[in-house]
């Protein structure tokens, strides 16, 4: 019998391709980053996909098989995969199992989640490229780890993507800048913002918390009616992971107050856009983003940098524009 | 207090809640009656099925679909539990408990598929679990209101047949009237104030809300029309409280408080309802004792006044102690208050005394003869 | 299970070939029923027979598997306004929120139709139907506080507001005072003499001679059936009952000898 079974594999071994390397991510976000400094040497997949909202994700048991064959795990940390801490924690024991923006940041980077302090660091770093760039080193060490033949290549593409990373950051700064003064305030459904309020220097305000655990209060869907109507904010952002009730709420209470407030844009807060559209990279997913908000609160998009036309192959009219006022 | 009923938001939560307090209470008091209680239980977990299965069918959160989904699944799983029961050996409790629990996983297991769907607009049918009170729109209000007012109508047409079905369905069912269906309108009734309730409540919730005001009603009235009033207006209490309540304590979610206080009302009702509450019966049972306490205390007087032949015959307090064992000066002294003893005294060392007046000697006379007991023939 | 064209008219209550099969075992089988107008009927039989069973059946609560009931030549469908049922007291729950009153109102819901709310006329017949059962003091008192006797009462006010022609009730004896045997009895006989035929499904034995002209005899098939002093019997009574009875005179305390059997029917 052995000898069989050896004269088999003998035989298939040229045939055999070479195996790559695979890793599994948690979010899109993290997933799209490691895909651009990969390449072709490393095969990652992301277990949630668009929609998909990271704070409620219980791992499925099909999940569960595919960690396992994972070469190595990459997750975003700060308590954002919420229900994933006792599965990534066990697994890590036996892998490679990277918390990437623990790994990455700095501390005075990172925002609190609560005034209080009482949540914890703010996990949705990815809103910020210029903060979310610093994990492409900590992705590029453990990519070379999993993928060590294409080392030369990984870090090749590692310098490129940093250097789009660093341009999509310009742009969406140069766009954010347009909006009138008495008009930087984004409006969100939950507080997935603050990272991108703080870097571009917009007010943020989110109907629900930090994380989309908690049933909304009677006073937060007052107090973002309140404030909507005191200042005259022109938008409020719905947002693809979550359900437009609450949102619909405020712009019917905002109307009671005599305030005509629009629905802009549906924004990716949690999760990307579906794959094989615009929306559908990290780059596309800001690009969105940016160019929603901008127009919904009157500014003006910058033009899109010419070292990052292959990040965005569509035309103009994304993918976002037709999930205005529904 | 005034600012918040002035507020637009809370004036939607608070007619959202009043809609789900008048269906709870008007459909949940023939469930209850009916000992269906845990339909409402069942019902509402298999609505979430439905939610899911209206999501995947038009990919959208569109309520209508979604809510047509809810009560479809709703019904079947009513229909189902009045099948298994009329025409199998498994008892209504087994049925509801297979119904309930297989329902919800099946919902469980398509949210957690829908999950992993690339669609991007899965997002918050989640909220159906537990509901999201406070983002009560005006639709969600005109949907609600429509429901109500069908239900509130199809009470009022059928009330009759509604009422003899729940109390005698076998007389019923001699008079001509189709007892099955109409059984199946009682049942179907309570999927639609699950749907009601769904995006209020949620599906884990919703449960308290058919059964609580109902049996807090039952407790202080005694006609079904009364019954059905006051559950309705308990269940209004319950949202309204509710409602007000966690509106004025921050990050406080509606739905659970509006069930908490339903669940007060049940308690309350439990306890102080005259005539069936607790605290009623605990006060009866407490004068009843002391009654016979006072009863025997008279007797035993009467008994002694005899042997002595002196209907004032002077009774030393340590005597009677040592007779009963106990304690015997807070009956003496009631006693006294009602003018049946009257404090003597024998001898100035000895301790108090107490003797029958005329009143209390043929007070016991009278206690002796109700219960029969021949009077010692004087001698 | 119809029937057709006024077959036998003559006959109060008419059932053949009824068989009623439960989870596969037949409870009643084979059935000739044949009660004349204006009896009082009894059926007895032990536990288990099928007595509750064929009422339910004649009613159409319950689904038969063959045979057919007339009542005087309709099917009890179309006789329903001739028909009065008093279902076993047991069968309700008597902690539901209603008054007297209210539950005897309830026999004329049939009458009223899907809409029509009961008034001051239907008020007036239910009170007059109290009276004859020695309740109108009661009317207004809650049904939970009421005594077995009272129940039985109350549901007997029931059937008797319907006006029906036909009454049947299930074991309406079991479990009362004798103060309300007596009474109720009293009432069904006179009943009985205004021309109506009442079938009753009777628990003691030692009153069916008393009470009774009427008498079937059932253990899942009809043993026997007929005038009461015709096949009231010990032989009779042992087929249905199986294993030892002994009639006693009540007088005298001793055995009686045997009636001969006259088979009627089936």
């Amino acid at each position: 019998m052995r000898r069989f079974l050896q004269g088999l594999i003998l035989l298939l071994l040229p045939g055999l391709p070479a195996l790559a390397a695979n890793v599994v991510t948690t979010t899109g976000m993290i997933a799209d980053v490691a895909r651009n400094i990969a390449g072709e040497c490393v095969e990652v997949e992301a277990l949630m996909g668009p929609g998909v909202d990271p704070h409620l994700y219980e791992a499925r048991a099909s999940d569960i098989g595919r960690l396992r064959n994972a070469d190595a795990i990459f997750y975003n940390g700060y308590s954002l995969e919420g229900q994933l801490g006792s599965v990534l924690s066990k697994l890590g024991e036996r892998k490679m199992t990277l918390a990437v923006a623990p790994q990455s940041m700095v501390d005075d980077q990172l925002l609190m989640a609560n005034e209080d302090d009482s949540y914890g660091v703010d996990p949705h770093l990815w809103m910020d490229p210029g903060r979310w760039v610093r994990i492409v080193p900590t992705l590029r060490s453990a990519l070379q780890e999993v993928a060590p033949a294409c080392s030369d290549a990984i870090k090749r593409r590692s310098k490129a993507y940093k250097a789009d990373l660093e341009a999509l950051d310009q742009w969406i700064s140069d766009s954010i800048i347009t909006i009138p003064d008495e008009r930087r305030v984004l409006v969100t459904a939950h507080d997935a913002f603050g990272y991108y309020g703080d870097a571009y220097r917009l007010e943020v305000l989110g109907i629900q918390g930090i994380s989309t655990d908690s049933e909304p209060a009677i006073a937060d869907i007052r107090n973002v009616v309140d404030t909507v109507a005191e200042r005259g904010i022109p938008s409020i952002f719905v947002e693809s992971t979550i359900s437009r009730r609450t949102v619909e709420s405020v712009v019917q209470g905002a109307a009671r107050q005599g305030h005509d407030l629009k629905i802009g844009a549906e924004l990716y807060s949690d999760a990307m856009g579906e794959s094989g559209t615009e929306a559908g990279t990290y780059i596309g997913m800001l690009r969105s983003n940016t160019e929603a908000v901008t127009r919904g609160l009157g500014g003006t998009v910058a033009p899109w940098p010419e070292r990052l036309s292959d990040h965005w192959q569509g035309r103009d009219a994304g993918n976002h524009e037709k999930q205005g006022e529904q | 207090m005034l600012a918040l009923l002035g507020d637009y938001t809370v004036q939607n939560v608070l007619l959202g809640a009043t809609l789900l307090g008048v269906v709870s209470g008007l459909l949940g008091s023939f469930a209850v009656l009916r000992q269906q209680s845990l339909m409402g239980d069942a019902l509402s977990h298999a609505a979430l099925p439905g939610v899911c299965i209206g999501f995947l069918i038009t990919g959208t959160r569109h309520l209508g679909w979604i809510m047509a989904g809810a009560l479809t699944t709703s019904v079947i799983a009513a229909l189902f539990v009045q099948l298994v029961v009329r025409y199998s050996r498994i008892k209504t409790d087994a049925g509801l408990g297979i119904a309930l629990s297989v329902s919800f996983a099946l919902g469980v297991m398509l949210l957690t598929w829908i999950q992993g769907m690339p669609n991007a607009s899965q997002g918050g049918l989640d909220t159906f679990l537990f509901g999201q009170a406070a983002a009560t729109r005006r639709q969600d209000l005109w949907f609600m209101g429509g429901v109500t007012l069908l239900a509130v109508l199809l009470v009022m047409g059928l009330w009759k047949q509604l009422k003899l079905v729940t109390f005698d369905p076998l007389f019923a069912g001699s008079i001509g009237l189709p007892v099955v269906r109409l059984e199946s309108i009682l049942t179907a009734m309570i999927a639609l104030a699950v749907v009601v309730g769904l995006q209020m409540v949620g599906v884990v919730l919703m449960t308290a809300m058919v059964i609580a005001p109902a049996a807090a009603a039952r407790q202080w009235v005694s006609r079904l029309e009364h019954m059905i009033l006051l559950s309705m207006f308990m269940g209004v209490i319950s949202g309204v409280v509710g409602v007000l309540f966690s509106a004025t304590v921050p990050h406080l979610a509606t739905g659970p408080v509006v069930v908490l206080a339903a669940s007060a009302l049940v308690a309350v009702s439990l306890l102080l309802a005259p005539g069936r509450g607790m605290l009623w019966s605990w006060f009866a049972l407490w004068r009843e004792r002391r009654a016979i306490g006072q009863r025997q205390m008279l007797t035993t007087l009467y008994k002694l006044a005899q042997h002595h032949n002196d209907p004032h015959y002077p009774v030393e307090r340590s005597m009677l102690d040592s007779f009963y064992g106990v304690a015997t000066d807070p009956i003496l002294r009631r006693l006294h208050e009602r003018g049946f003893i009257a404090p003597a005294s024998h001898m100035r060392v000895e301790g108090r005394h107490w003797a029958l007046t005329d009143a209390g000697y043929s007070e016991a006379e009278k206690v002796l003869e109700q219960l029969g007991m021949a009077t010692e023939e004087s001698a | 299970m119809s029937c057709t064209q006024r077959h036998e008219p003559n006959l109060a209550l008419h059932i053949e070939d009824l068989t009623v099969a439960y989870e596969g075992r037949p409870v009643l089988w084979d059935i000739d029923v044949n009660i004349p107008p204006g009896v009082m009927a009894a059926i007895i039989g032990p536990n288990g027979a099928g007595k509750s069973t064929l009422i339910k059946t004649v009613l159409g609560l319950v689904r038969p598997t063959a045979g057919h009931i007339c009542v005087y030549g309709y099917t009890p469908r179309q006789a329903v306004r001739r028909i009065a049922y008093v279902p076993q007291r047991s069968s309700v729950d008597w902690d539901f929120p209603t008054t007297v009153l209210d539950v005897v109102m309830m026999g004329l819901y049939g009458q009223l139709g899907w809409l029509r709310w009961p008034g001051r006329k239907e008020r007036q017949r239910a009170m007059e139907a109290l009276e004859s059962v020695g309740m109108e003091a009661l009317a207004q008192r809650q049904i939970n506080q009421l005594s077995g006797g009272q129940q039985q009462r109350v549901f007997l006010a029931r059937a008797m507001v319907q006006d029906a022609d036909v009454l049947f009730l299930d074991e309406p004896m079991a479990g009362v005072d004798a103060t309300t045997e007596k009474a109720v009895v009293a009432l069904l006989q006179e009943l009985r003499d205004a021309g109506k035929t009442i079938i009753v499904v009777h628990h003691d034995l030692q009153t069916v001679r008393d009470y009774f002209d009427w008498l079937v005899i059932l253990n899942v098939r009809v043993i026997a059936q007929g005038r009461v002093r015709d096949i009231y019997s010990g032989a009779n009574l042992r087929r249905a009952y199986g294993g030892r009875i002994a009639l006693l005179d009540p007088e005298s305390g001793e055995e009686e000898p045997d009636a001969v059997p006259r088979e009627v029917g089936g």
